[in-house]
């Protein structure tokens, strides 16, 4: 360790970026789902019916399952991720925790889009 | 000056001269951490005493019913001040100060990133504070609440100086608290100990590193909301008056997205605090140092998403509402992490009840309490009935006095060995301790049911049928306990630093390097730096000390008057580059100055004070840049220890590199705020589509875009040139850049004054111009610093090898394209869209 060592100053920030590549996402996600809930509501998309239910709700639900999708991907990704240069044990833990952090907050934080009326 | 070895006394004598901070005036010019990080918390705990006198003159008011002691204007002044005090001249400057004081001596450097840079957020940071006081001792105080809502706030309610004090005070010391933050996060993930890498990095660190991003991204919107109220107060623009097209709310949603962070990055420090005494008082090491760290970054991206949680009767749909309070459930996942690591620690270890443990146990009881207020107000049904009534004080005391300063006095008395050099005497700590803990509960608990039973917070008084009398009196005396216990821990730390016995060299047995050092620190911190190979260094090798103080570390020789401390690799840790450090300097509180005659000049409406601020201060920082760098190439060179190093301005990962792109980062955070606003506002507030439009001109977007994009492509060619060699056409590339941007910059300009209506109409034309002044104001620095770079070319400062400042500027010529272009589109775009 130290000494010599030449450093990867690409791998370095890659690693660190995804250490919270699953939080950013859940971030994104948030943002855009309050985002279109106002853009809705605006826009009354809440009034346009489609499939039983409102347009609204129905592009909500399905921002939110893509969303999910996105991290159940990384998560599955990171899970059998090997350490590549630049990664330390303790980042790719940390990046681990931030996947599965950041899916079940999705899932969590998004479940309203199914069960709450969207301009209410 | 170099060669043989020395002896540890000779090797102090010759490095002490050239970081300590020179005597007599020469104070004024101190750049050295230690000097700063203590002006920082000295400073801070004096604001920290003002608020809590204007705490006790609210007590004082509503001890009694119908109290004659003060009558409501007086009051309102009292809780905003001590709200506003609290939180942005107590809270955040003492956390930045306890970062610029203990990371570099954490983490086994001798300095700061930039320590010019530290010294200048202290000078902001004491004006701005300074303003407040001042207006607040003539009377004129802010007197519309912490949050400042509007309308309240607004020109025709609020028509004195009172708010724009608020708006001017409190965003001057934020300027302070985002550059303290550029440089505190620059410092710890660059300026570490050879071999400390991530992994083995002190817990608080990793918890000041979560706080200060938080910082970065949580301040700006607040800084915007702070401006555009302030341009509404003073030029008669609509942003957040509804007769106009703009919205109340918008402050609000502003406000919060900083405002609910802000919790989170006091709290932080807080935790990181314990997590590093708590090991230490137990005699053992963190149970889950990965988690913890997670933990701490989970909660650093949740806290960002219960922003509109202080907003749940504003009449937001209920689907919003569902969101945030989803969210806020969330975050007590990793709160609830953090605090089972510390409990078990607990377990696994062999606590000792000394002082600081008194703290730790004191913060244990008060931040449950204050949790769970927290998970019953985060129940929207709960929320409505309690909302605005004294038990969200009480929550909120609970979360901040439990969470921030009962961690803070443990700090306190965990590292005031190592400050002083002394220990302390009496057991009047304990006492203190006491008479705080329960003079707070005294004071605090009562609140819940004064709430409960229906007493609104900031109401200057009450009618004694209420049935509320006992409840507050009991409140009130609670309230002179603590003061009288906090006035106590001042006359402990006082006499601890004037009688106090020498203290030992490592009285704790902690294993963390900042003990690995005579006591109290001398100006350099490390006589040779450490070669880290585990997280408890000191544990690893009790004789470190005295090996370091004979110079077997890295660096541990002087070379004439380079200040000299060793870059790490983010991650590995692995050494990298020898910083080279400025020594003391009056640029700084001659920069701050001019800032302050920029803010004065805003505030008394005096703008050619202003506009003069501006010109001064770009002159100074213009120096100020001048005069990094080194005129040669110099190479890789003996570091001591069997390191090998360049100088930083020869490579790639320069602490300037970071700190440029930490700088932007928060300036996007303001920008992707502004958009935000300008989309709430369309689609949101009331009185639209707006009476004008712009009108659509095509000329005016292609060639705004040709500019920006070609300023951009300019600095790119002369950076890859430079770094490829081919020196010849790099001054003319550079003046292209510098050409692009200032045309681009002027096709922005034009929007506003030529093709929109006219600002103070409605928010429409409101935030499109300001927008426009946005890409405007970037694309002037984007061409200032190409020209600077033309300068720094023409006179050496500029080689194949040393290229950082080319690479600083192309960021910020990057940033000025994107954030111009995507500005021009907005602005060309939304009237088209929209229109008819
Ligand atoms: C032990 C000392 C303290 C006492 C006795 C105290 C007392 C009070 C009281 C009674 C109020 C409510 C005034 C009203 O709404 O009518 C208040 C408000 C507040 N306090 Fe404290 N406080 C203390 C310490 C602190 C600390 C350490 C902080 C922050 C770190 C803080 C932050 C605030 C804030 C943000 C408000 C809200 C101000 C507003 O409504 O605009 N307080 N305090």
């Amino acid at each position: 360790m130290g000494r010599g060592t030449v450093s990867a100053p690409a791998a370095t920030a890659r690693a660190l970026l995804a250490s919270t590549t699953g939080w950013i996402v859940w971030a994104v996600a948030f943002s855009v789902l309050y985002g279109v809930q106002g853009l809705s509501c605006a826009y009354r998309w809440n009034t346009i019916g489609v499939a039983g239910t409102s347009l609204a709700q129905v592009l909500l639900c399905a921002i939110w399952l893509a969303f999910i999708a996105v991290l159940g991907w990384l998560c599955w990704r990171l899970g059998g991720a090997a350490l590549v240069p630049g990664m330390t044990r303790l980042l790719r833990f940390v990046a681990l925790v931030s996947a599965i952090g950041g899916l079940v907050a999705t899932v969590w934080t998004g479940i309203p889009v199914v069960f709450t009326s969207v301009c209410l | 000056m170099s060669g043989g070895r020395v002896t540890a006394l000779g090797l102090h004598k010759q490095l002490d001269p050239l970081f300590r901070t020179p005597s007599g005036w020469g104070r004024l010019a101190a750049t050295n951490h230690t000097d700063i990080g203590k002006r920082f918390l000295v400073t801070s705990f004096v604001f920290f005493l003002i608020g809590g006198v204007l705490a006790m003159l609210i007590r004082a008011q509503l001890a009694t019913p119908h109290s004659g002691f003060a009558g409501p204007a007086a009051y309102n002044q009292f809780f905003t001040m001590h709200g506003t005090v609290m939180m942005f001249l107590f809270a955040i400057p003492a956390l930045e100060g306890l970062a610029i004081y203990m990371m570099p001596k954490m983490l086994g450097a001798r300095d700061m990133a930039f320590p010019r840079l530290g010294a200048y957020a202290y000078w902001c940071y004491l004006s701005g504070g300074s303003i407040l006081i001042v207006a607040m001792l003539l009377g004129l105080a802010p007197d519309t609440g912490w949050f400042m809502y509007t309308p309240l706030s607004s020109q025709p309610y609020s028509p004195g100086i009172n708010a724009d004090v608020w708006l001017i005070g409190v965003t001057f010391v934020e300027v302070s608290s985002i550059a303290g933050a550029v440089e505190i996060a620059v410092s710890i993930l660059k300026l570490r100990a050879p071999g400390m890498s991530l992994s083995r990095m002190p817990l608080l660190a990793w918890y000041l590193l979560v706080a200060v991003f938080m910082i970065l991204i949580g301040f700006p919107p607040l800084v915007l909301g702070s401006v555009m109220l302030e341009i509404e107060r003073a030029f008669g623009w609509a942003f957040f008056d509804p007769a106009r097209g703009g919205d109340s709310i918008l402050w609000q949603h502003l406000f919060w997205l900083f405002g609910h962070p802000e919790v989170y990055i006091i709290f932080l420090p807080a935790a990181g605090i314990l997590s590093t005494l708590i090991p230490v008082l137990c005699r053992t090491t963190i149970v889950g140092y990965g988690w913890v760290v997670a933990a701490a970054i989970s909660l650093g991206f949740l806290s960002f998403g219960l922003w509109v949680h202080h907003m749940f009767t504003t009449g937001i749909p209920h689907m919003g509402l569902a969101f945030f309070s989803a969210a806020s459930t969330l975050v007590a996942v990793p709160t609830a992490i953090q605090i089972f690591a510390w409990l078990a620690t607990m377990v696994q270890g062999r606590p000792q009840l000394r002082l600081p443990m008194l703290y730790i146990l004191g913060f244990f009881a008060i931040f449950v309490l204050g949790g769970l207020s927290g998970v019953m107000v985060a129940v929207v049904p709960f929320n409505w009935q309690v909302h605005d009534t004294h038990f969200i004080v009480a929550h909120l005391h609970y979360v901040l006095v439990g969470g921030f300063v009962f961690p803070l006095l443990a700090g306190l008395y965990y590292w005031l060995p190592l400050v002083s050099g002394r220990r302390r005497l009496f057991r009047l700590g304990e006492v203190a301790f006491w008479l705080n803990f329960i003079g707070f509960n005294l004071t605090f608990f009562q609140m819940h049911l004064t709430g409960l039973l229906g007493m609104p917070r900031r109401v200057y008084t009450y009618p004694a049928e209420m049935g509320w009398t006992g409840l507050n009196l009991v409140s009130s005396i609670g309230g002179f306990l603590s003061a009288i216990g906090f006035a106590l821990v001042l006359v402990d730390v006082v006499l601890q630093f004037l009688s106090g016995e020498k203290a030992r060299r490592n009285p704790w047995n902690a294993g963390t390097l900042e003990w690995a050092g005579p006591k109290p620190p001398p100006s350099y911190n490390f006589a040779s730096l450490p070669l880290v190979t585990g997280r408890d260094p000191l544990q690893a090798d009790p004789d470190l000390a005295v090996r370091l103080a004979r110079g077997e570390g890295a660096l541990g020789r002087r070379r004439g008057e380079r200040r000299e401390t060793i870059g790490v690799d983010m991650v590995s840790g692995a050494a990298e580059q020898v910083v080279l450090l400025p020594g003391p300097t009056f640029l700084p509180l001659f920069a701050a100055l001019p800032t302050g005659a920029f803010f004065l000049g805003i505030l008394l409406k005096q703008y050619l004070l202003s506009l003069a601020g501006v010109a001064v201060a770009l002159v100074l920082f213009l120096v100020w840049a001048w005069n990094n760098g080194q005129r040669q190439d110099e190479g890789a060179q003996d570091a001591g220890a069997g390191l090998v190093l360049p100088p930083h301005p020869e490579v790639r990962e320069a602490p300037g590199h970071w700190g440029s792109l930490f700088t932007l980062t928060a300036d996007a955070s303001l920008f992707g705020s502004l958009l935000f606003g300008y989309a709430y506002l369309w689609t949101i507030a009331p009185g639209w589509p707006p009476p004008a439009l712009l009108e659509p001109n095509s000329a005016n977007l292609a060639l705004g875009l040709l500019g920006v994009i070609g300023g951009w492509a300019a600095m790119r060619r002369a950076t890859l040139a430079m770094s490829a060699g081919r020196t010849a056409s790099v001054s003319g590339t550079l003046l292209a850049a510098a050409a692009g941007q200032i045309f681009g910059g002027v096709m922005l300009a034009l929007v506003p004054l030529w093709l929109a209506p006219p600002p103070s109409g409605h928010a429409y034309a409101s935030v499109t111009a300001l927008l426009a002044a946005y890409g405007a104001f970037h694309c002037a620095v984007a061409a200032i610093m190409a020209l600077f770079c033309w300068a720094r070319v023409k006179r050496g400062f500029v080689s194949p090898a040393r290229t950082l400042d080319l690479r600083v500027t192309l960021h910020w010529q990057a940033w000025a394209a994107f954030a111009g272009s995507l500005a021009l589109l907005v602005i060309h775009g939304a009237p088209w869209v929209a229109g008819p």
